[in-house]
């Protein structure tokens, strides 16, 4: 089981890369921002893999705040692209 | 300006402390005591969110209820969507004709909006994009299996409007391309 | 029991996995804006979505499963909602859609 726990690792830290890929040749805001909200989900996911590795269940709290501030931030720069102003 | 009974500021405080425990885990008496605190506080600043004052709370359940049940409908969508979004990303040719088309509905609830548009994003081959007065316009990886889906048999709008009790207009053949 | 319980797991976490390195593959491959959206937002919160359910199952009844769902259920209600708010505001500043035939980016 802790097998498939580091083979999933790794392949989602490939997957971070390709979408790293994305951030620096992608034309425009919208593609660099949508490739950053992807590596915020995988991030989280990969916190969460982290966590059971190591055995800590600490690491859960840590991912659901990340998702919560993936949401968030996503939004206000999307919104402040959007208008100029965030409030 | 009606203030909210005091119904809806018990039942928000109970579902803050309940999350507060899911998360802390710990029963002792400081850990629940600081989340008795911060959630009165959220309470107090808040507690009309969550709750809102013209809809009761008993029509609230029975929503939420009929929603839960129709999740397995929406599970099975959202999976089709997802082989057949992998199918188009992994075809070495990537069969894909994309394009907008604007969707007419009747909608008028906030809450019913929101669930249509994720509705809307999460099964085959269509993303809302932008939202005003009901109108969605939705862009579709397929054009014409979109339209067939969203404008001619509606069936996801029926069963969103039954959930959420209100009424969907019948399907007016006003069809746009952009 | 358990061994069926951590089969099982396994091969929702392998799904999950798939679906995210499809969601990748996709954002590298398609040829505009808006089909790289459709890739990242629906496979991305599938593939969440499944991994984390394996996880569930691997960890059993307890405080862990419960805050895992609670993940996806958030994760599920928010990602096609940041979803939005970046095509919204790509769809207002005017990012033009790629039709059948024109070259790629």
């Amino acid at each position: 089981m802790i097998d498939i726990f580091h083979a999933s690792a790794t392949i989602l830290m490939l997957t971070v890369f390709l979408c790293l890929y994305r951030v620096l040749a992608g034309p425009g805001v919208g593609n660099r921002l949508i490739a950053v909200n992807t590596i915020g989900t995988k991030t989280v996911v990969l916190l969460v893999l982290i966590g059971f590795i190591y055995e800590r269940p600490l690491f859960l709290d840590i991912s659901i705040v990340y998702a919560m501030i993936n949401f968030i931030a996503t939004l206000a720069i999307a919104k402040y692209l959007g208008r100029g102003h965030i409030c | 300006m009606n203030r909210p009974s005091v119904s809806r500021y018990i039942l928000t405080f109970a579902i803050l402390i309940s999350f507060w425990y899911i998360l802390s885990g710990r029963p002792e008496p400081f850990y629940v005591g600081s989340g008795i605190i911060c959630c009165a506080i959220v309470t107090y600043i808040s507690g009309d969110l969550l709750f809102r004052s013209e809809v009761s709370i008993l029509e609230s359940a029975r929503t939420f209820i009929k929603f839960v049940f129709y999740i397995p409908k929406l599970l099975v969508a959202i999976i089709y969507a997802n082989l057949d979004v992998a199918y188009r990303v992994l075809h070495p040719k990537m069969p894909i004709d994309p394009g907008f088309i604007t969707v007419d509905t009747s909608f008028r609830g906030d809450v019913l909006r929101t669930a249509f548009a994720n509705a809307i994003t999460l099964t085959p081959g269509t993303v809302t994009v932008d939202v005003s007065d009901g109108r969605f316009v939705v862009h579709a990886l397929v054009r014409e299996a979109a339209e067939e889906d969203l404008l001619r048999e509606r069936d996801m709008e029926h069963d969103l409007a039954r959930v959420f009790g209100e009424e969907s207009r019948p399907p007016s053949d006003e069809t746009r391309g952009l | 029991m358990l061994n069926l319980l951590n089969t099982l797991a396994s091969i929702c976490i392998i799904i999950g996995l798939f679906f995210m390195v499809v969601a990748a593959i996709g954002l590298v491959r398609f040829p505009d804006f808006y089909s790289r959206a459709h890739a990242c937002g629906k496979c991305d919160t599938l593939g969440e979505g499944m991994m984390l359910l394996g996880f569930i199952l691997y960890e059993g009844a307890s405080l862990v499963s419960v805050k895992l769902l609670l993940l996806i259920i958030f994760i599920f209600v928010t990602s096609p909602t940041a979803l939005h708010a970046i095509m919204h505001f790509a769809y207002t500043s005017g990012v033009k859609p790629w039709k059948k035939g024109d070259a790629r980016e």
